[in-house]
């Protein structure tokens, strides 16, 4: 009798979520997201190339690049669309996608570097060890002539994330469109 | 066993597997951030004052001013005590006596901002309210016909609302710093 009862109930329920399962399990998905990667993904202006990729991890790493470590801001160049820029109280700000993450700011002698996937897929060419030891320990070749370590960039502060944090930024960089550097100047704010 | 166990035990594992499903996210998040609050108490570099403030805000807090988001980098003149500059190859040591106490010039006109708390505790003086306008939209309050220039704040405007009030809870706890003097000023 009480088998009947729960099979009476179990069955219904089985057929329903073998039915409603696909879709159940994209539900569950993005409930366990956590709001960083929902917010990572969400503000990510530009189509990122999930196949074969930690949809978490790129959504974490986006929020870091976006938002909290805000990159964008010194390696994409311009950085926002001519008549957009909220520096000069334009609104709606618009990002320069077209040259987004691809480096070409100018500090002094120092020229921020491009961190989009190059031909292998390698964001700024690099492969996640060597982009690890740059950010942890600042050493880069790109300049001997004014010593190892890289200037500008504050690795000094960013060498302190976490390694997941890190390997975030790293599948989220690998997730981004290849580019190239805008023109320069035009919209160049006045930066050290 | 008889059929009822067999269908309750396949009906809770399945029900188990989902619920530890859904949790495994959040559950590692939480792991993740609380990692992150213990590496912001490590990394402060001042001593701070938690009386009557959430510990794990300030903790986070520190976390995105001195790893994440390197408000150090741009608020402290010079960022680095004499001898401990990462740049030039010496071991890290934060110009803690003008920490976060701004004063490094970027042009005409423009010079960043003292944000250690004032005489009433408030960072650079300002509400929390003031603080998330800021932020978010670029209100320079000390000259409110502009726009805050160089600040980064068009990113900073996507953080969450837990992420700006910890920052701010952060800026609360450490103690009052001038900028140095102007002679005294290494330049990068």
């Amino acid at each position: 009798m009480r088998f009947r009862m729960i099979a009476s109930i179990a069955v219904p329920l089985l057929a329903v979520l073998a039915l409603a399962g696909p879709g159940l399990l994209t539900a569950a998905k993005d409930y366990s997201l956590t709001p960083k990667i929902k917010r990572g993904l969400q503000i990510a202006p530009v189509k990122l190339n999930l196949r074969g990729k930690n949809r978490r991890l790129v959504g974490l790493g986006s929020y870091l690049v976006n938002s909290q470590a805000e990159c964008v801001s010194c390696h994409t160049h311009p950085e926002f669309v001519a008549g957009h820029n909220p520096y000069l109280g334009e609104r709606p700000a618009r990002l320069n996608t077209a040259n987004y993450l691809a480096g070409g700011e100018a500090f002094g002698p120092f020229v921020t570097t491009n961190l989009t996937p190059d031909a292998n897929g390698n964001p700024g060419g690099l492969t996640y060890a060597v982009f690890l030891e740059r950010i942890r320990t600042g050493q880069t070749p790109a300049h001997p002539q004014f010593g190892p370590f890289i200037q500008v960039m504050p690795w000094p502060s960013y060498r302190e994330m976490s390694d997941q944090e890190l390997r975030a930024i790293y599948e989220y960089l690998r997730a981004i469109p290849h580019a190239e550097p805008g023109a320069s100047a035009a919209h160049r704010k006045a930066r050290s | 066993m008889r059929h009822s166990h067999m269908v309750a035990l396949v009906c809770g594992l399945a029900a188990g597997t989902l619920v530890l499903g859904l949790l495994r996210e959040p559950v590692g998040a939480a792991v993740q951030e609380q990692s992150n609050i213990d590496r912001g108490f490590e990394v402060a570099p001042v001593e701070l004052d938690l009386r009557g403030k959430n510990h794990r805000l300030v903790g986070l807090g520190s976390y995105l001013v001195n790893v994440v988001a390197a408000c150090n980098d741009c608020h402290t003149n010079p960022p680095y005590a004499p001898g401990g500059n990462p740049q030039l190859g010496e071991p890290k040591q934060i110009n803690t006596a003008n920490y976060l106490a701004g004063g490094t010039p970027f042009g005409p006109g423009i010079v960043s901002f003292d944000i250690t708390p004032d005489e009433t505790g408030l960072p650079a003086g300002h509400s929390y309210g003031e603080f998330v306008e800021q932020m978010r939209e670029g209100t320079n309050h000390h000259r409110p016909n502009d726009v805050l220039q160089v600040m980064p704040w068009p990113f900073y405007a996507q953080m969450s609302d837990l992420d700006l009030r910890a920052i701010y809870e952060y800026l609360r706890s450490i103690p009052h710093a001038e900028p140095a003097a102007a002679g005294a000023r290494i330049t990068r």
